[in-house]
């Protein structure tokens, strides 16, 4: 799976790549980082973890450790695992000489979900082929090439979630979108410090973990087809009559999108238009109201005089990767105004009821 | 749909390198001199599948072969094999000289077929690979055409081909002039 999703990288990074030579002004899609595995954790599982015994950081970098942990929790976007420290965990963190992060490897990670993990961390000062290793957290003015513990962490975090590293667009310009990277920079440069998951990172565990809620953003790494769809309580009126329009709209459900196939989606905005048959022009009726069931809006129209069609659109958002939609269209039939005899006033309630007799 | 996916990773890298022939800095990365004779050639032929399947608890070494040379291993960076991986910067790389214009291929030991691949090079100066440029991808067997006389990194980011696994290596390549 794992290998699959990074060909989808690749293809974005090689599309990318000619459309950049093709069409300099195209929009380039980022892809959502890559999984490692197809384990999980439960979703919201809550994963407890202790500093290895004889290994315990130092006490600068304990509590970089713990607030890549918070950035984790704070910015999964998803129900991803949640990591606490806890004296009584069973996953261990570790730093120091017995680090098992290879060659080269300034940290590292091993997981077996839902069960535990484990994490090292170089020392301080560890002489590789490549130059000596420093922690930022380690200075009390931390010297350009030092490396930010807090987002190596995070970078460790998102692997035991499931992520692998990310693929980068040829240029580069991409390296915010993922904490999760295959090459760890130093400070000052670009990403060095920082300490949130990047949007394809958030993109990846919203596929993989599902959203908080049905009204929460999906990651703008995402491009989510959304359907659309629009019912009445009554597609045939009398005069003055009404119906109440209810749209739903979710995300398609492709087996790509695993978790959030099929989702509902809430609290947005769905437009509720009408046009007259006979002249096919669309005109914006209302903003419809959340609906009581997840995903749908409702709107209650009144005093019908016209048989009209009836549509819902939902336009693509900027801040977000959903898709927009425009549902078919319905068509409520209004009957027509009764004839009154010398102004009699039960005409229109005789309409109402569908009947002139 | 990862399928297609695929294709259009490798459609595109044709296109891209159809439209580019040798790799060439985009305008935008004015600071850093283009391996200008270094056309990367993406050989889209898949290596044959392993039987029967093993574990990798490691990546396997990757060596370049150039020239009369013996095959030198790149330097192992940050990689990540089934439940498990490392982080490291990016490296100087493992030292090697090729002759201009030479052809520098790239084989995994064990017997491990390469799956996708991209590769990125930079002048040996630039510590960090923030100057790096595509140099190629593909898919199987790796092929590339030395670049202008000079001293760089090449970085090789792969997949291994029937496992969970990806890594990247890096050597520090010294051009001959002709």
């Amino acid at each position: 799976m794992r290998r699959m999703d990074s060909m989808r990288g690749g293809a974005a990074a090689a599309l990318g790549f000619a459309l950049a030579v093709i069409a300099p002004t195209a929009s380039v899609a980022h892809s959502p980082t890559p999984t490692l595995s197809s384990s999980l954790w439960s979703q919201n599982q809550n994963v407890l973890y202790r500093f290895r015994s004889g290994n315990v950081p130092p006490t600068r970098i304990q509590p970089a450790i713990h607030a890549a942990a918070t950035d984790s929790n704070g910015s999964r976007a998803s129900k991803a695992a949640i990591f606490r420290h806890d004296t009584a965990g069973t996953s261990l963190i570790g730093y120091g000489v017995n680090a098992t992060c290879g060659v080269n490897g300034i940290a590292c990670f091993t997981r077996s979900a839902p069960t535990s993990f484990t994490m090292w961390f170089r020392e301080q000062g560890h002489v590789f082929d490549w130059g000596t290793l420093r922690w930022c957290q380690m200075y009390d003015s931390p010297p350009n090439g030092c490396f930010d513990v807090e987002n190596i962490a995070l970078d460790e975090f998102g692997h035991v979630q499931v992520l692998g590293h990310h693929v980068n667009l040829s240029n580069q310009s991409d390296y915010l979108d993922s904490v999760v990277q295959a090459t760890s920079r130093t400070k000052p440069n670009t990403g060095w410090n920082v300490h949130a998951y990047g949007r394809c990172d958030a993109a990846t565990l919203q596929r993989e973990y599902d959203m908080l809620t049905w009204a929460a953003k999906y990651s703008r790494c995402l491009d989510i087809v959304t359907e659309l769809t629009l019912s009445a309580s009554s597609t045939s009126v009398g005069y003055l009559g009404s119906t109440t329009f209810t749209a739903s709209l979710k995300a398609a459900d492709f087996a790509s999108y695993k978790r959030i196939g099929n989702n509902p989606i809430s609290g947005r905005a769905v437009t509720l238009q009408s046009r007259s048959p006979s002249t096919g022009v669309w005109s914006t009726v209302a903003t419809m109201a959340a609906g009581s069931a997840s995903g749908t809006y409702t709107y209650s129209a009144k005093w019908l005089t016209n048989s009209m069609d009836w549509r819902v659109v939902f336009t693509k958002p900027n801040d977000e990767g959903l898709r927009g939609d425009t549902s078919g269209t319905l068509r409520v039939s209004v009957s027509p105004r009764c004839e009154a005899f010398d102004g009699e006033p039960q005409a229109d309630e005789r309409a109402q009821e569908g009947s002139c007799e | 749909m990862r399928v297609p996916a695929r294709r259009v990773a490798i459609v595109a890298a044709v296109i891209a390198v159809a439209a580019c022939g040798p790799a060439e800095p985009p305008s935008s990365a004015t600071a850093t001199p283009a391996p200008t004779s270094g056309a990367s050639t993406a050989t889209a032929l898949p290596s044959p599948p392993l039987d029967p399947p093993i574990t990798l608890d490691e990546p396997p070494r990757a060596n370049l072969l150039a020239g009369n040379g013996g095959p030198v291993a790149g330097d192992l960076g940050s990689y990540v094999i089934g439940e498990k991986g490392s982080d490291s910067p990016w490296l100087p790389g493992e030292p090697v000289t090729v002759p201009a214009d030479s052809r520098m291929t790239i084989r995994l030991e064990q017997g491990i077929a390469i799956g996708p691949w991209q590769a990125r090079m930079t002048e040996a100066s630039d510590a960090e690979g923030l100057n790096a440029l595509p140099f190629g991808s593909g898919a199987g067997d790796i092929s590339l055409t030395a670049p202008r006389a000079g001293a760089w990194t090449l970085a090789v980011t792969l997949e291994f081909a029937g496992f969970d696994g990806e890594a990247t290596y890096y050597w520090r390549v010294s051009v001959e002039e002709p």
